[in-house]
């Protein structure tokens, strides 16, 4: 009996299995199942993602935002709130606030883009201004904030452009952080401001 | 003659609370099947992930055929062969080519998990690499006494033996011996019946 000692070679061509990638429909009916329940998940090029129990601050920030978002926008738009965004076949964030124009019976499927996402951050930083960002932008979502609730300032994110070398193929080519003393105009209701102080806890 | 086995060592935990990808359980795991999630494909639950296995070629199917044979004739009796039927653990449900469970199936009111397995056989062509690496650190921590991994494309028989925990965390095989066509082993759990490799091999 021949034995060697050397671990078998590790530069042989190998497959390794892939990941089953699930659909937005079938992430969806999953969620229907009630397999969801109670925890946060989202699905990210085929793959379901789950983010930690959400801590108080971050609740707060969400509704504080909602409102004041909601406020913002008026008439002709309305926020959805941690509902499904349908970026494509494999994407579905599920942003925690998404404003959409018209009115909620005008979406009989989820709607496919929207105006503004926001995303409050308080533990996910990273992923949130990095390869969400980039996905929203693949998503051709025009505007996209990142309310940091640590450091207390929004990230805002505008100009989705395809870019080869980013994840997704997309980034936003603008990127300005706010501090708690500025305002900001959604662009799509020029008219409108919010101060970033009114939407932090 | 023996080789410690360094398992793949988890990433670092990220400084921030990244997501992190789902951990299906077992239970849901049955569900999503129950529901027909898995229609047409060949999965298994390995720690939490739903993985595709890839499509079987030929050769991958004759030396399974061969090694059950194998195996069923040596075991006789005394254990019986469970063809690519599950081994669950907490977190995985790994379907191996071959394991040889003691007993009849009779005996057993649901799968046999891979510690009651005497040996468990992965055919591989294309999966070598994962089949020796995350597949034996799986087996290995689930207690897996005898793991043999039949590599067809090279001809050769890896036998991993002697799990134990490892000072860098996790259980890995301590022994490893790669076996070629030409050589002859015995089965841990029969040491006094000798197997030719060749008689495995397509």
């Amino acid at each position: 009996m021949s034995a060697l000692t050397a671990p078998p070679p590790a530069a042989v061509p190998s497959v390794r299995p892939q990941p089953r990638r699930w659909t937005c429909a079938e992430f969806h009916r999953m969620g229907d199942l009630g397999l969801f329940e109670g925890r946060r998940a989202m699905l990210i090029d085929g793959v379901i993602l789950e983010e930690g129990p959400m801590n108080p601050p971050h609740a707060m920030a969400a509704t504080i935002t909602e409102d004041r978002v909601r406020e913002t926008f008026g008439k002709g738009w309305h926020v959805r709130v941690a509902k499904p965004l349908l970026l494509g076949k494999w994407m579905d964030p599920e942003p925690d606030v998404a404003v959409v124009s018209g009115r909620p019976a005008d979406y009989p499927t989820h709607p496919k883009s929207a105006a503004l996402v926001v995303e409050v951050s308080d533990t996910s930083l990273k992923f949130d201004i990095g390869e969400k960002m980039n996905l929203y932008a693949a998503g051709n979502v025009a505007e996209y904030w990142v309310l940091d609730v640590t450091a207390r300032v929004l990230h805002v994110f505008r100009d989705p452009t395809p870019d080869a070398t980013a994840p997704h193929g997309h980034a936003f080519t603008t990127h300005r952080t706010l501090a708690e003393t500025d305002a900001v105009s959604p662009l799509a209701v020029p008219a409108a401001g919010v101060a970033v102080k009114d939407l932090l806890p | 003659m023996s080789a410690v086995l360094v398992p793949t060592l988890p990433a670092a935990a990220p400084a921030s609370a990244d997501p992190r990808p789902w951990k299906w359980t077992r239970e849901q795991y049955h569900r999503l099947g129950e529901q027909g999630y898995f229609a047409g494909k060949r999965v298994e639950l390995i720690r939490g992930e739903v993985v595709e296995m890839s499509p079987v070629n030929w050769r991958h199917t004759l030396g399974k055929s061969l090694t059950a044979d194998v195996l069923r004739a040596v075991f006789s009796g005394t254990a019986w062969i469970n063809d690519q039927s599950p081994l669950p653990t907490d977190d995985s449900e790994p379907q191996p080519d071959v394991s040889v469970i003691p007993g009849s199936p009779r005996n057993y009111t649901d799968h046999p998990t891979p510690a009651d397995a005497l040996l468990v056989v992965e055919v591989s062509d294309s999966t070598l690499f994962y089949d020796t690496t995350a597949k034996a650190e799986l087996y290995a921590e689930a207690g897996v006494a005898d793991y043999w991994v039949l590599d067809v494309a090279n001809r050769q028989l890896l036998v991993f033996r002697d799990p134990a925990p490892v000072p860098a965390g996790g259980t890995a095989y301590r022994t490893h011996q790669t076996l070629s066509e030409t050589d002859r082993v015995s089965p841990l759990a029969a040491p006094t019946v000798t197997i030719a490799v060749k008689d495995l091999l397509p």
